[in-house]
């Protein structure tokens, strides 16, 4: 079986001028990607880089930070793509757990490396390069393919997802985990050579490994929609109008977002064929927006966890929903997975009966790094009843297959909540909120709203005595600690919390209290 | 409430006010750069439309959601009183 880098280099022999990327600045060709990422990788063995180290890469979305997680791959390592907004804790939490032997930075997010106090791996750490002076210096070097030890269960790459700890798990994705999606993938939505799809996920976020592997497999045009554009509802639509996107592949909260607006005019985007999204549900009204819109497109709901790799099942309707308050099906696994609702007992649930929904078969990845005592626990032997052999990664989604033998997703069996496309556990906020000194105590509660982002993040928190805190210095202080999508949007000080009778924050009253006060009816 | 009347600033201050405790914002400058500076998202945006729609009475639009009008505290007094007058 091949490696991910093939996927680039077929692409490279079969249509060398073609176009592989284009970001805000450049374009750059199947050929000129392919030689560029085999100097780069060069350069990285000249620099004493071993097979299945990692490597961290901090920078922002562009050609030369998608070419620097190739070269990587083509050097025999692991990639790691961390935030360049940082928070610098966080990502300094990051290098260390995965081990990064190396860091790749581009001058944005030097400041960020600079404050962050990480320990490179100490065998022979690499310490930090610099992308713009990698990219000088691989020039001297050839641009023929190199020979690696690495095969297809090794790991790609190391994506990082929350932790109800506090500290984040690092997810070990295979060559084989992502080449066994594009399989499904690229032939379902018929991504060729002639289309041109979105790359709108944030790098450290598993959509956007299909969005760069499956377009390189496709020999497709690959458009980096800079975040930036995420601000105002006009500007993606303007952005898919003039790169003539033919497929978008997004979180739901943007295209709800661009509903809200009104930003899609009838029969918009008359090139685009395929829109897909995954990561949380793609509320009914905004989803009808589009659809009613864009009667030329096919929409496809896609759902699974990083630990699966990208996505597990697919739903593709067959007509705009009627009612605003049916819930759309995550569907049907993709070939290659099992998909099953696994109840209390740990046996595969019959029909219609919830369980919590369990994944096994050839998207289950490694599980999380260094963390044994984790990966085991969510990611125990298939159930009694499943025809996959090994292992499933339990999910802790609560579903059910309906009648039409299509599962549906009923929610969550813990904290952990979905934002904006972004997955949360709420125990980290809180890890981190109960760090700051001010803080006497503080909980994070999640509330369903009537709005694009779905779910508001509160903050109830009480002052430790005499100290001066406000919303704002809370807010402030937070920034420092975990990721923007993470702040909460809404923050109440109070004297003191109230108790349940097991001496604990009375969450049920305070969630109560808070919706009668109307915050969800905002 | 009209905000033409009162002085030069009166409408700067109040906007100050809603980005600090509506949007639990730092205190900014009245040029502070809200969008480069990282301290507009889409979320905050949207929270801030609706405080300036629910404060001075009028409707923002798609097309005037853009960053000449948002960009700063001053630009979005410029924006308000334009719509407001």
């Amino acid at each position: 079986m091949r490696l991910l880098q093939h996927l680039l280099q077929e692409s490279a022999e079969h249509r060398p001028d073609a176009t592989a990327i284009v970001d805000a600045a450049l374009t750059i060709s199947f050929e000129k990607l392919e030689t560029q990422t085999n100097r780069m990788a060069r350069l990285l063995r000249d620099r004493g880089l071993q097979s299945l180290d990692r490597v961290g890469v901090m920078a922002p979305k562009s050609i030369e930070t998608v070419a620097a997680f190739i070269a990587v791959l083509k050097a025999g390592g692991t990639y790691v793509p961390l935030d360049p907004a940082g928070p610098a804790p966080r990502v300094s939490r990051m290098i260390d757990v995965a081990g990064c032997r190396l860091v790749l930075v581009s001058p944005e997010a030097e400041p960020v490396l600079a404050q962050s106090e990480s320990n490179l791996e100490p065998v022979v750490a690499l310490g930090a390069l610099r992308l713009e002076d990698m990219l000088i210096e691989a020039a001297s070097f050839p641009g023929e393919p190199l020979d690696v030890t690495t095969g297809p269960n090794d790991p790609a790459h190391i994506l990082f997802t929350s932790g109800s700890t506090g500290l984040p798990k690092g997810v070990i994705v295979t060559h084989a985990n992502v080449k066994a999606f594009i399989d499904w993938a690229n032939p379902y939505f018929a991504r060729g050579p002639k289309d041109r799809v979105s790359g709108h996920s944030p790098l450290q976020f598993d959509l956007s490994t299909y969005d760069i592997f499956g377009s390189l497999a496709a020999g497709a045009e690959l458009h980096l929609v800079p975040p930036r554009l995420n601000l105002f509802p006009k500007d993606l639509p303007a952005f898919i109008r003039d790169r003539r996107l033919t497929q978008w592949f997004s979180a739901p909260s943007v295209l709800a977002y661009m509903a809200r607006f009104e930003a899609v005019a009838q029969g918009d985007f008359p090139e685009l064929r395929e829109l897909l999204w995954c990561g949380e549900v793609f509320a009914v009204p905004a989803l009808r927006y589009w659809m009613v819109r864009l009667p030329h497109v096919r929409f496809t709901n896609l759902y699974g966890p990083t630990e699966a790799t990208i996505a597990s099942t697919f739903f593709t309707l067959d007509a705009v929903p009627e009612d605003d308050r049916q819930t759309t099906p995550i569907g049907k696994a993709c070939v290659g997975e099992e998909v099953a609702i696994v109840s209390e007992q740990g046996m595969v649930a019959g029909q219609g009966e919830r369980g919590e929904i369990c994944i096994a078969g050839v998207g289950v990845t490694k599980g999380y790094w260094r963390d044994d005592e984790r990966t085991a626990k969510a990611f125990p032997p298939v159930a009694p009843g499943m025809r996959t052999q090994g292992r499933m990664y339990r999910t802790g989604d609560l579903g059910f297959v309906d009648p039409s033998g299509n599962l549906r997703y009923a929610g969550r069996a813990d904290t952990q909540i979905k934002s904006r496309g972004h997955r949360i556990e709420l125990g980290e906020i809180e890890v981190a909120i109960n760090s700051i000194p001010e803080v006497a105590e503080a909980v994070i509660l999640a509330l369903p709203v009537d709005d694009f982002a779905g779910t508001e993040i509160v903050c109830i928190y009480s002052a430790v005595d005499g100290q001066a805190l406000n919303d704002t210095l809370l807010r402030r202080e937070l920034a420092k600690l975990v990721p923007r999508y993470m702040l909460p949007a809404r923050y109440e000080q109070r004297p003191k919390l109230p108790l349940n009778s097991n001496g604990k924050i009375d969450r049920v009253q305070l969630r109560a209290e808070l919706q009668a006060a109307g915050v969800e009816a905002r | 409430m009209k905000p033409q009347s009162g002085e030069e600033g009166d409408l700067e201050a109040e906007i100050a006010e809603i980005l600090a405790t509506e949007l639990t914002l730092p205190r900014l400058s009245p040029d502070a750069d809200l969008i480069g500076g990282g301290y507009l998202d889409s979320l905050a945006l949207v929270d801030l439309v609706f405080h300036l729609e629910q404060r001075f009475g009028f409707e923002v639009g798609l097309d005037d959601l853009e960053a000449r009008n948002f960009s700063s505290i001053n630009h979005i007094a410029d924006f308000v009183r334009k719509h407001s007058a």
